[in-house]
C-alpha cells in the first residue's frame, strides 16, 4: 500500500489540523500570552507565510527535508496525543488508565491512516464545515456572555510574550503542515493559514467569556475553554464532541504525514509505516521528557524546518530531462 | 464522520454511570465546624420520589460530613452519601457568611472550582447563619423538582435586581483575575414565627406578604481581596446590577409616590485617569412608565443619582468593585504588567464619581 493525497484535501486537512493545534498550543497549553494570544497566533502566520510559500519551490526527495519534518511531525502528534488523552481523562465520569486511553485512539487512528489521505483529507473538508456551523450554534446561544473589556489590556504579558507565542505558533503551523509535503501536483497553500485566522477568532472569543487571570493550570484551562463557567450543560456536549473530533482529526493529519515521510525515506509498506507513526506518537505521549520536547519543537521547529527548506530549495530541482535548476 | 460520531459514546453511560447508582448533588453547603474544619451538606434527589404527591418526605435528602480542609470534607461526604456522589448538577453552592469572611476563602473557592466534574455554573450565595440550616429548609414551593424551582426563582429575583446574577465560576474568575471583584446572593433562613416576603424589599417599597418558603433574599455579598468584606441590601443590589450593566425595571420612592421606570439600554460605564487621578463615570437612561412631569423627572433624577453614586461610595469604602470598573480602567494600559502597578484597587478607593441620569417623561406627562 502507497500512502499518497491530492492537493486539494491535503489543503483542507492541513487547515483544519492547523486551526486545531494553534487553538490547543495557544489557548490550553501556553497560557503566557495570555489577552495577546490572537496576536501571537497573527504574528506565526505571518513568520509561517514565506515557509509555505517555499515549499512549492523545494525538492521533494530531499531526504533530510523529510526527516525533520517526519520527526517533528511524529512528536508533535504525541504531545496532541497527551493532550487528547488528558482531556478525556480529565472529562471521562471515571478514572481510566492513560494506557486504556490511549488504546481506542490509537486503534483509531490507525484506521485513519490505513484509510489513506484522501479520506482524511475529505473528512477534514467535511469536518470543517461541521465545526464551523457547531461553532457557530454555541458562540451564538453564548453571546450575551461575551465581553470585550477582558481582552484588555491589548497586549497582555507585552511583546516578547506575543512574539514567543508568534514564533511557537509558526512551529506548530510546520508540524501540521506537513502533509503538505506528501501530495504530488502543487498549488496554493497560503489558504491553510485561514486555519490560523479561525483559531485566532477562537481564542479572542474565549478571551471575551472568562476575565484575564495570571494563574491556573492545563486542566483549568481547558475547562474554561469547554465550559467557562456560563455554558449550559446542553451547549457542553457540543463543545467537548468539537474539541474532541477537532484533536482526532489533528492528529490523524500528523501520524498520516509522518507515516507518508518515513515511507518515502524507507520504502517500506505504507501499512506498516502507518503503525510505526501511530505507535511512536504512543510512545512520545507516555514520555516523561515530553514537556520539553513539545516545548522543543514548537520553539525551535519552525527554525529548523525553515533551515531545512532553505537547504533543500538550494539543491537542484531533479525534473524529466535530468537535473534542472 | 465516524469519528465525530464516536465523540458522543464519551457520556460515560454504562452500568456505573445509571442514574439510580448516582447521588446528585443540587445544593452543596459550607459551613466551618466547631472543630474549625470544614463541614459541607449536600441535598440530594431520592430517585423516582421527586414530584411524588404523597408528600412524606418531599423527594430530598440531606446529607452532612466534615473534614479538616476540602478534599477530606468532599471524602467525609462521599462516604456519607450512600450512592456515587454526582457535583454535575449541583444548582447553587451556598457558603456561611462566616466562611465567606475568612482570610483564606478564596483558597476554598479555588479549591472547589478545579474539583473535577463540579459544576461551577452553579449560583453562588452567601447565607447569614448556618448553610447547613439554609440548605436543610429548601423545598419545592411552586414547582415540582427543585432544581427548577431554584433556577426560576433566583432568575425572578434576578430580573426584578433584588439579587445579582452570581455564578461560582464567575466568583472564581473575579477572584482570580486581573480586574474586579467577585459578589454572591446573600440570603438567610428564618424562624417559623417571620412571614415577611421571600425577597427583600426595600422599607418604603410595597407592603409585604407572607410566604411559605424558609429562605429570604436580602441582595448581595461583596467580596474584597479574596473574602466577603459587607453586604448590600435589595435596593443597593438592585442599583449595584443597573451600572453592571443589567436591564433591570427600577421602582423609585418619591415624594411619597412610587415610578416605575424601565431601563433603555445597558449602563455606560467609563473610567478617566488623568494624571493618575481617577474618575468613575456612569451614564443612566431611562423611561417613565408611569404618567411624569418635566419637574418629576428632575426630581427623580436627582434621587437616583444621590443612591447610584451612595451604592459606589458604599463599595469604595468596602474596597470592592463589582461593577466591572476596573475592566473599563485597564482598557487605558497595553500590558498587564503596567495594569497590575497602576494599582488599582487602592486608587479605586479615592476616585470621583459622576453619575448622570436622564429620564425620559412618558408621552402623556
Amino acid at each position: 500500500m502507497r500512502l499518497s493525497i491530492q492537493a486539494k484535501p491535503a489543503r483542507a486537512a492541513a487547515r483544519c489540523a492547523v486551526a486545531a493545534r494553534v487553538l490547543l498550543g495557544l489557548a490550553v497549553d501556553m497560557p503566557a500570552t495570555r489577552n495577546g494570544a490572537w496576536l501571537s497566533a497573527l504574528i506565526g502566520a505571518l513568520l509561517a507565510a514565506p515557509w509555505l510559500l517555499c515549499l512549492r519551490y523545494v525538492k521533494r526527495d530531499s531526504r533530510l527535508l523529510r526527516l525533520g519534518l517526519g520527526l517533528v511531525s511524529a512528536l508533535d502528534a504525541g504531545a496532541v496525543l497527551a493532550a487528547l488523552t488528558r482531556s478525556a481523562g480529565y472529562l471521562a465520569l471515571d478514572r481510566a488508565s492513560p494506557a486504556l486511553l490511549l488504546i481506542p485512539a490509537g486503534l483509531a487512528l490507525l484506521w485513519c491512516v490505513w484509510k489513506n489521505g484522501d479520506a482524511i483529507g475529505y473528512a477534514g473538508m467535511i469536518w470543517s464545515r461541521l465545526a464551523l456551523a457547531g461553532l457557530a450554534i454555541v458562540a451564538v446561544m453564548q453571546t450575551r456572555y461575551f465581553r470585550p473589556q477582558w481582552l484588555t489590556p491589548v497586549l497582555g504579558e507585552g511583546w516578547d510574550a506575543i512574539l514567543d507565542g508568534g514564533v511557537r505558533t509558526a512551529g506548530w503551523i510546520v508540524a501540521t503542515s506537513a502533509i503538505l509535503m506528501i501530495c504530488e501536483e502543487d498549488g496554493p497553500r497560503l489558504g491553510v493559514l485561514a486555519g490560523v485566522g479561525a483559531a485566532a477568532a477562537l481564542i479572542a472569543l474565549a478571551g471575551m467569556l472568562t476575565p484575564t487571570r495570571t494563574s491556573g493550570s492545563w486542566i483549568i484551562r481547558l475547562d474554561d475553554l469547554l465550559c467557562n463557567g456560563r455554558a449550559p450543560l446542553y451547549l457542553q456536549l457540543p463543545m467537548i464532541a468539537l474539541w474532541f473530533a477537532g484533536l482526532m482529526h489533528l492528529l490523524a493529519c500528523q501520524c498520516f504525514a509522518a507515516a507518508a515521510l518515513l515511507e518515502r525515506l524507507t520504502g517500506l509498506d505504507g501499512r506498516l509505516c502507518g503503525a510505526l507513526a501511530v505507535v511512536s506518537a504512543a510512545v512520545v505521549s507516555r514520555l516523561d521528557a515530553l514537556p520539553s520536547l513539545s516545548a522543543w519543537i514548537a520553539g525551535y521547529g519552525f527554525l529548523a524546518a525553515a533551515i531545512l527548506t532553505a537547504a533543500a530549495a538550494r539543491m537542484p530541482k531533479r525534473t524529466e530531462e535530468g537535473v534542472g535548476t | 464522520m465516524l469519528l465525530t460520531l464516536a465523540t458522543l459514546a464519551l457520556t460515560g453511560c454504562r452500568v456505573s454511570g445509571e442514574l439510580e447508582n448516582q447521588a446528585y448533588v443540587l445544593v452543596l453547603g459550607m459551613d466551618r465546624s466547631a472543630g474549625g474544619g470544614l463541614m459541607l451538606t449536600a441535598k440530594v434527589p431520592q430517585i423516582g420520589k421527586s414530584g411524588d404527591q404523597d408528600g412524606d418526605s418531599g423527594g430530598y435528602l440531606t446529607f452532612s460530613a466534615g473534614g479538616e480542609g476540602w478534599p477530606e470534607a468532599l471524602e467525609a461526604l462521599e462516604q456519607a452519601t450512600p450512592r456515587k456522589m454526582n457535583l454535575s448538577h449541583i444548582e447553587m453552592i451556598v457558603a456561611s457568611e462566616t466562611l465567606a469572611r475568612e482570610a483564606d476563602f478564596d483558597a476554598l473557592v479555588t479549591r472547589v472550582s478545579e474539583t473535577p466534574h463540579l459544576y461551577t455554573t452553579a449560583r453562588f450565595a452567601v447565607c447569614v447563619g448556618q448553610a447547613r440550616d439554609f440548605i436543610d429548609g429548601l423545598e419545592t414551593v411552586i414547582g415540582s423538582r427543585l432544581s427548577s424551582e431554584i433556577d426560576a426563582m433566583l432568575d425572578h429575583y434576578a430580573e426584578q435586581g433584588c439579587v445579582p446574577r452570581a455564578s461560582f465560576a464567575d466568583a472564581y474568575y473575579a477572584l482570580k483575575s486581573i480586574y474586579g471583584d467577585p459578589v454572591a446572593i446573600r440570603g438567610r433562613t428564618v424562624g417559623d414565627s417571620e412571614t415577611t416576603a421571600a425577597m427583600a424589599v426595600p422599607a418604603d417599597g410595597p407592603e409585604t406578604e407572607a410566604s411559605p418558603m424558609k429562605q429570604r433574599y436580602l441582595g448581595a455579598a461583596l467580596f474584597s481581596r479574596g473574602r466577603m468584606a459587607g453586604a448590600l441590601d435589595a435596593e443597593q443590589t438592585a442599583f449595584m446590577c443597573l451600572i453592571r450593566g443589567e436591564r433591570i425595571a427600577l421602582p423609585v420612592s418619591c415624594d411619597g409616590e412610587r415610578y416605575a421606570l424601565t431601563p433603555e439600554g445597558a449602563a455606560k460605564r467609563s473610567v478617566a485617569i488623568d494624571e493618575g487621578r481617577v474618575t468613575l463615570r456612569v451614564s443612566l437612561a431611562f423611561s417613565a412608565l408611569d404618567d411624569l412631569c418635566a419637574a418629576d423627572a428632575r426630581t427623580l433624577e436627582a434621587v437616583i443619582e444621590e443612591k447610584a453614586t451612595g451604592v459606589i461610595r458604599t463599595c469604595q469604602a468596602l474596597q470592592a468593585d463589582p461593577f466591572g470598573f476596573a475592566e473599563a480602567a485597564a482598557a487605558h494600559f497595553l500590558t498587564i504588567g503596567d495594569w497590575m502597578r497602576f494599582d488599582w484597587r487602592s486608587r479605586y478607593q479615592t476616585a470621583g464619581i459622576e453619575v448622570e441620569v436622564r429620564i425620559r417623561e412618558s408621552e402623556g406627562g
